[in-house]
């Protein structure tokens, strides 16, 4: 009785799929997923929101989560770490093949930018929380901070003013606890409640 | 869980004031005037673009981007200029714009050989390009280093209203002109 009352809170739909095993619908999410998250990072320039009103270089890494929110709603719904490698290996194909100025770089950025976040949850399912505000949070910040502050050390702008480096990785950082995290928790949750069935 | 939650404060309250006074901090330690950022974005012909440092007559000169458009000084359009990033990745992108050497010649700016200068772009948004470069290139190459107005035949609006823009022909051995191609510029130092 109370075991049925914890499912009932959590809101979850029993799928029979087992937390392990790995299936094709695990698949189908995260390149669907990916593609998307490709199509947006590489077509929708989000950083004119920052823009417009803020002027200093690295500012736009307030709004970078958006490249890495993908990985960690698939990881919400699958709560497998392998999917957010794939998810994020679908999507660099696709910034690749829409003409990213990096090429095949690009790829291995997302890649490691899904690695950043995969160790993020490693790390805060180890300290218990794994399902709150704060884990997800953390999870996230660790997950975007490998963003554009990484091209700036690939583009070695040493020359620039160390407080825009501090300022953009801090900015990387909010981001990711904002956008990737907390954002990507709260997608999670809708979508589940909205019926999309999880895998775990 | 009410220790928890006031740590969660503190720790956000300590990430918000750092970033506060950084960017204070940045501001004035790299000169950024938010109120020329805002009007560049709502006036962009009337933007000044600043030449200034101990090469130039009197220490600095002013033009305005209406100005850097009218034939007083030598146009260049639609060139196609090959740009290189540090991975080696080249791309082509078409620039209209204006000579920069055509623009210091024709003012008369210079007060030393141009053998003795050197320039180098600097943004409003605090970017600068990486080092000084002979102003040589900009003489000997005057088409190839210009401040461009329009990409693809169309006003660069975002990353304007005026970007450097170098050919990585002319830029020297180990440098890569993505890094000269400056954004938003604000300002041309020559010493």
């Amino acid at each position: 009785m109370e075991e049925t009352v914890k499912k009932f809170d959590e809101e979850f739909i029993e799928t029979g799929l087992s937390k392990k095993k790995y299936t094709s619908i695990d698949l189908l999410y995260s390149t669907i997923i990916g593609i998307l998250g490709g199509i947006i990072s590489s077509l929708i320039p989000f950083s004119l929101l920052i823009k417009v009103w803020y002027p200093l270089t690295g500012g736009t890494q307030l709004i970078s989560g958006h490249h890495v929110i993908w990985a960690s709603i698939i990881y919400g719904l699958t709560r497998k770490k392998a999917n957010i490698m794939i998810t994020m290996l679908s999507k660099g194909l696709l910034e690749f093949l829409f003409g990213d100025p990096w090429g095949l770089l690009i790829i291995f950025v997302n890649l490691m930018e899904g690695f950043c976040l995969l160790s993020g949850f490693f790390i805060v399912e180890k300290l218990g929380e794994g399902e709150t505000n704060l884990g997800w949070g953390i999870a996230g910040g660790f997950g975007n901070l490998f963003q554009a502050p990484f091209f700036w050390v690939l583009n070695q702008r040493w020359y620039l003013h160390w407080s825009l480096w501090v300022l953009s990785f801090m900015y990387a950082f909010i981001s990711g606890i904002l956008i990737v995290g907390l954002l990507g928790r709260a997608v999670k949750n809708v979508l589940i409640k909205a019926g999309v069935h999880t895998t775990f | 869980m009410k220790s928890r939650n006031f740590y969660i404060l503190v720790a956000a309250l300590v990430v918000g004031l750092s970033i506060f006074w950084l960017n204070v901090y940045a501001f004035i330690e790299l000169e950024v005037d938010y109120q020329a950022y805002q009007e560049r974005q709502t006036s962009p012909d009337l933007t000044p673009i600043v030449i200034e440092g101990i090469g130039i007559k009197g220490g600095r000169a002013v033009v305005t981007v209406s100005q850097l458009k009218s034939f007083a000084f030598k146009q260049v359009y639609l060139k196609k200029f090959n740009i290189m990033n540090r991975y080696y990745n080249q791309y082509i992108k078409i620039y209209t714009g204006v000579s920069l050497w055509s623009v210091l010649d024709s003012l008369n700016l210079l007060v030393r050989p141009v053998e003795e200068l050197t320039f180098r772009f600097y943004a409003y948004d605090g970017y600068a390009s990486p080092k000084p470069l002979s102003l040589i290139i900009a003489k000997n190459f005057s088409t190839s280093v210009i401040l461009a107005y329009e990409e693809n035949g169309q006003p660069i609006i975002t990353d304007g209203p005026i970007r450097s823009a170098i050919d990585q022909a002319v830029v020297p051995e180990g440098e890569f002109s993505s890094q000269y191609c400056v954004k938003m510029l604000k300002s041309i130092v020559i010493q």
